[in-house]
């Protein structure tokens, strides 16, 4: 018992003495801080001319409720393209996405798309572990409490996308480039 | 009375303040639009989870282990009791077909009493024994999103009874289980298991799932080589339905109901000789349960959560019928921070009335009974010095029935020298509120025969058994080495004072059927200490690796044995030392084999000897949609016992078993 007024007196005290104001930061759920940065990624990468339609496509392959909280940025205009989101249920409707948001069921299909996409302007997004090892663009991940972004420049190269340094600023850079297959 | 009345009143007025509070707080914030945010706000905004603590587990200075779904999958478990197998410092142990046993660092019985455990936010603690029935907590085991299992007292966020350990079971959010789900298992212990599943939404943000199971246990073997008549047929259904991001917040409804049949095998006590009869036990249980949750985000770093459910269960033996119904209710908020403080607080009330039925071997004082528990936590996590030293002070206040009010307070230090390394200290209090048993229940144990004459020895109530209690002096050691290897100590140091014991009273000698009376008392103190070490590498991509090592050294002085029964019991019931070894190896993309090799220590009490159990799981994604897993379990043994005496009429083996596992998801 005297332990534990002991603790309480303690609380109070050490509770109550110190106040400096500490700068906080926002907190959101994990989906809401990802859909956020993707619409930052349409923001700060360039995609070839030659696909400059009207519309930027969103999409998400195989069933992914991530796809509701992309429904938000759905008619919004960003570089004066205005986006759309819609899920893609085969590799040809992915093929003409510009960006591709694959989640973690998706992984056994992956190195298998990355073939059919080689080459194809279209930025792919996943959470899937080891993403952008494998031959993926932008991987989401965690470092503490915070998301971690990492981006395989090599990847989104080939694709002859281009990364503004303000994005580059805050990604994890990683090297892996594609695997040739000279067949 | 009067002071009785004052302190419900003073309680209500509390949690009626707090939840007016709560609402005109809700309303007054305003929400974020996410995409005006700027990338670099983006990355520095921190992920808040569903659970109580937003902390991820890297960050949380305790003893904590996370079980994720695919951790059970892959651990080839059909239950979440068989998958606890894999966490340090928890003791597991298969009673029979379908009672296991479980506690965290010592103390472990059939109702194991010091360990809170919670399914989604809902206690599945059982007020009657202080224990869980593990057979009726049959989760869908794809809906489990994971498994918290803190060790040590979680007294200050988690209620009493937390002495030990709370172990936290979490289910997917409905978004996360969409579309159709049907699986199949067949095997030789578990001989069936059908599950059955649907997802779909419900207009912008809603998604909802309704699921059932059925499964079938089989009868196992006793140590003679009969039957133990001990299987399980047990159904379930239930939904869940989560409206997420909606401008008033986020809401979850869930509820369930089930119905479970098993057996069980016991002698119980006559009074013609032989003193005892066999008795083939029906065990019929079953229960519903409903919940609501509202959880809003207040501005930036704030947040404010409003839960209730009701609860039902039934459980009807021959020695004793059981009818309690649960109405529960909780709140807490979360407040911005202010200063270097960052203030949680929080309230619950819970109501509680069961119906008991009487045997010839069990009575009571009351057949029915309504207990009120009132609750409230306040905790304060002070920042001493940013990202770097965080001082977390707290208490959890609580008003019971039996042994009224209970304090149990917390202070954690935690350390974090670098981005990856974290060292963390702490001292809690912690309390195991006494059960219906220990206070209103007379129970004949046995009888004896002494001289060739019945003598009965009986278990008599106690109105005034106390709280047992704990101040557990804890720290540990997390470093993440490289983001493919990581390492996790914790060390502990547990004081109990007036742990339960089973004392004489004045035995009746003058004529027969003769009476030794024996009640609880709270005469044993004692002592815990022990370590847990867990380690986990990713050598390749397809490769992950996981060892664990737990030890729990046990000592208990109570009453000498001419006073009372029981005192050091608990020593002799727990293995001091376990490990693990797990290995989950992707072969290709499409079939992964995984091993997990077990080592428990030997249980004296039980003259189990110490084991080793190697199970192992084969995968194959056949196609996109359809994956069959083979699982052999306890393949290095024919047979086992894990927690029966050899000379108890129903003591089981736990056999060597094998099943097959088809899930199809569309």
């Amino acid at each position: 018992m005297r332990l534990s007024l002991g603790l309480a007196l303690l609380m109070l005290v050490a509770g109550f003495t110190v106040s400096a104001r500490a700068q906080e930061a926002l907190q959101l759920h994990e989906q809401e801080i990802e859909a956020g940065l993707i619409y930052n990624f349409l923001k700060y990468i360039t995609w070839p001319s030659e696909t400059s339609r009207a519309d930027v496509a969103v999409c998400v392959y195989g069933e992914d409720s991530f796809i509701n909280y992309l429904q938000l940025m759905a008619g919004r205009t960003v570089n004066q393209r205005r986006i759309t989101v819609r899920s893609a249920r085969d590799f040809p409707a992915a093929e003409s996405c510009d960006l591709l948001f694959i989640n973690t069921s998706g992984k056994d299909q992956w190195p298998q798309m990355m073939r059919f996409l080689r080459g194809k302007p279209v930025l792919t997004v996943s959470t899937i572990d080891g993403f952008t090892d494998k031959g993926g663009m932008i991987e989401f991940g965690r470092k503490g409490s915070r998301i971690q972004v990492l981006l395989n420049v090599d990847a989104a190269q080939a694709a002859r996308l281009h990364v503004e340094d303000r994005l580059l600023k805050l990604v994890t850079v990683t090297h892996a480039p594609l695997p040739d297959e000279g067949r | 009375m009067v002071t009785h009345c004052i302190r419900v009143g003073t309680g209500i007025l509390w949690l009626t303040g707090i939840l007016l509070a709560l609402v005109v707080h809700a309303w007054a914030a305003d929400d974020v639009d996410r995409f005006t945010l700027s990338p670099e706000q983006l990355f520095n905004a921190t992920v808040v989870s569903v659970s109580r603590t937003s902390e991820r587990v890297m960050d949380a200075p305790a003893a904590i282990s996370v079980l994720t779904g695919d951790d059970i999958r892959r651990a080839g478990a059909t239950s979440v009791q068989e998958a606890l197998r894999l966490v340090p410092g928890v003791q597991v142990a298969q009673v029979n077909a379908n009672s296991w046993a479980v506690s965290v660092r010592g103390f472990n019985g059939a109702l194991a009493n010091k360990l809170l455990v919670r399914i989604d936010g809902r206690d599945v603690y059982d007020p009657l024994f202080s224990g869980v029935y593990w057979d009726i907590q049959d989760v869908m085991l794809d809906d489990i999103d994971r498994i918290e299992v803190v060790r040590g007292p979680g007294a200050s966020l988690w209620g009493a009874n937390a002495v030990n350990g709370v172990i936290n079971i979490i289910t997917k959010k409905a978004r996360d289980t969409q579309g159709v789900l049907a699986a199949v298992t067949a095997g030789t212990k578990d001989r069936t298991i059908a599950e059955g599943r649907y997802g779909g939404s419900l207009g912008e943000n809603g998604h909802y799932r309704v699921f059932s199971k059925y499964l079938n246990r089989s009868d196992l073997e006793t140590v003679a080589g009969s039957s133990a008549h001990d299987g399980q047929q047990m159904g379930h259904a239930g939904f869940r339905a989560d409206w997420d991001g909606t401008p008033q917040g986020d809401f979850t409804f869930q509820g369930e109901a089930y119905d479970n049949r098993t057996g069980d095998m016991r002698l119980l006590p006559t009074f013609t000789s032989p003193f005892s009869e066999l008795s083939l036990e029906k065990i019929e249980a079953r229960g519903a349960h409903m919940l609501g949750r509202w959880d809003k985000a207040m501005g930036e770093d704030s947040n404010a959560s409003v839960q209730s459910y009701l609860d039902y269960t039934m459980r009807k033996q021959d020695i004793l019928g059981d009818e309690r119904i649960t109405f529960d209710l909780d709140a807490q908020y979360e407040l911005p921070a202010w200063g270097r403080n960052k203030i949680i607080f929080g309230a619950g009330y819970r109501y509680s009335h069961d119906t008991l039925t009487a045997s010839p071997y069990v009575s009571f004082t009351d057949d029915g009974e309504d207990t009120h528990l009132f609750s409230s936590f306040i905790q304060n996590k002070i920042t001493l010095a940013p990202k770097e030293l965080f001082l977390t002070l707290g208490s959890k206040f609580q008003h019971n029935d039996f042994t009224g009010f209970e304090m149990q307070p917390n202070a954690r230090l935690q350390w974090h020298p670098d981005d990856t390394q974290m060292i963390w200290g702490s001292i809690a209090r912690a309390v195991r509120t006494p059960s219906r048993l220990e206070h209103d229940l007379t129970i004949n144990q046995a009888v004896l025969s002494v001289f060739g004459f019945p003598a009965e020895l009986r278990l008599v109530p106690n109105t005034d058994f106390e709280a047992e209690r704990v101040t557990a002096y804890e720290m540990g050691y997390r470093n993440q080495l490289t983001p493919e290897l990581s390492v996790d100590l914790a060390g502990f140091y547990n004081d109990y004072t007036y742990l339960s014991t089973l004392n004489f009273l004045t035995p009746q000698l003058i004529s027969p059927p003769f009476l030794f009376p024996i009640t609880s008392t709270n005469g044993g103190r004692g002592n815990t200490q022990g370590i847990e070490a867990s380690v986990d590498w990713r050598p390749l991509d397809n490769l992950q690796l996981a060892a664990s090592y737990s030890l729990v050294q046990i000592h208990l002085i109570g009453p000498p044995s001419n006073v009372a029964i029981n005192s050091t019991a608990a020593i002799e019931q727990s293995p001091s030392q376990q490990a693990n070894f797990v290995s989950r190896w992707d072969i290709t993309d499409r079939i992964a084999l995984d091993s997990t090799l077990y080592y428990v220590g030997a249980v004296p009490g039980f003259k189990v000897p110490e084991y080793w159990r190697l199970d192992m799981r084969l995968g194959w994604q056949i196609l996109d949609g359809l994956e069959f897993s083979l699982v052999g379990q306890n393949l290095l043994q024919g047979e086992h016992r894990e927690f029966s005496s050899p000379t108890d009429i129903g003591a089981v083996e736990i056999p060597r078993s094998i099943y097959g596992r088809f899930t199809w998801r569309y």
